[in-house]
């Protein structure tokens, strides 16, 4: 074999085992789990099976997180989502309670580190821009909207917004 | 889902016509159905034409040379004022306890550092290079009525809550 195989063939050899690689490196997976925390006043609680907080079983992963940041003593799970986003595209989760949130993981040049950059923006659903006439479109307000570093893999919560019987809390994860 | 705050952003871009053909195109579809941000991109375009009408001030000849005169003048003044005030400070030679003290201290700070860096094996570095936590906030905001953002870090560097106070959700402890 001359030496021009020989070159062609690690070329060939590098762009299979990179392909994967890059095409992976395209996308973030986020994934959101909506969480609705509560107070259960004094008294009441005093009437329910126990006074220690109540966290609901599929929030296992999130309990002690939860407790020790925040002196809630109720959350209740509201669902689980997850979309891919790309770099320098937007997604968007549709969430409980007429919020929604937008994704827009962006690429950093040079990045040394195993982190993403996103920006995240949660909105509220706030009804039509002509109400009555059966043509609005749907208008939102942005509630939250922030950019983050997070780390590949890491977990932020986001949270405060008044939903029917608490406060949401969201419990966002991002790996790519 | 359509939203006027993406296009918002983008139409100073529009009026300076930074756009790519897509994204005009976009904004143009945007602004023929939507008043408001139609009459945004009039205002934008208003200040733009009354900035292109006020003409620079005429500086005469010979004024910028002055000017460089007398701020180089006004900067030794300062000069010598701040040396005016500083007082030398007597200079002793270390006592050997005092130095063998800093000596300990420094090889202690290099054996933490070498640790926390590294980390002995079967254990994690502390993550000292990486900023100390999973998530790093770099703007938050919020567009809607009576809410303020702010995030807080916890003792646990792996999490960081993003949180928007409303009067009817209260504080994060849940106490109202």
């Amino acid at each position: 074999m001359d030496r021009t195989a020989i070159t062609f063939l690690i070329l060939l050899l590098s762009s299979v085992v990179a392909a994967p690689v890059a095409t992976a490196r395209d996308e973030v997976m986020v994934e959101v789990t909506s969480i609705s925390a509560s107070t259960i006043p004094a008294s009441a609680q005093t009437l329910a099976r126990s006074a220690s907080p109540q966290v609901d079983s599929r929030l296992a992963a999130f309990a002690k997180k939860l407790q020790s940041l925040f002196a809630y003593n109720r959350y209740a799970f509201l669902g689980k989502s997850q979309t891919q986003a790309r770099f320098g595209g937007a997604s968007v989760i549709q969430l409980p309670e007429r919020f929604s949130l937008e994704v827009e993981p962006e690429r950093r040049a040079h990045a040394e580190d195993d982190r993403i950059d996103m920006v995240v923006t949660l909105l509220r659903d706030v009804g039509e821009d002509r109400p009555g006439t059966g043509r609005g479109r749907p208008q939102s307000e942005v509630v939250l909207r922030t950019k983050i570093r997070l780390e590949n893999g890491g977990t932020v919560l986001l949270g405060g917004p008044p939903i029917s019987g608490g406060v949401l809390i969201l419990a966002l994860s991002a790996r790519s | 889902m359509l939203s006027c705050y993406r296009f918002e952003k983008r139409l100073t871009a529009y009026a300076d016509g930074e756009l790519s053909a897509r994204g005009r195109e976009a904004v143009e579809r945007h602004l023929a159905a939507c008043p408001r941000c139609a009459a945004e991109l009039d205002s934008i375009l208003a200040s733009d034409r009354i900035l292109k009408r006020v003409a620079p001030p005429a500086v005469a000849p010979g004024r910028w040379s002055q000017f460089r005169r007398d701020l180089d003048g006004a900067l030794d003044s300062i000069d010598r004022e701040a040396r005016r005030a500083v007082r030398v400070r007597e200079t002793r030679p270390v006592d050997p306890l005092r130095r063998r003290g800093l000596a300990v201290a420094v090889a202690c700070a290099a054996l933490v550092l070498a640790v926390a860096t590294v980390g002995p094996r079967g254990m994690a570095p502390l993550g000292l290079w990486r900023g100390g936590n999973a998530c790093t906030v770099e703007s938050i905001e919020t567009y809607a009525e009576g809410m303020t953002p702010m995030y807080f870090t916890s003792d646990d560097p792996q999490m960081t809550v993003i949180w928007v106070f409303s009067d009817e959700s209260g504080v994060p402890g849940g106490r109202q």
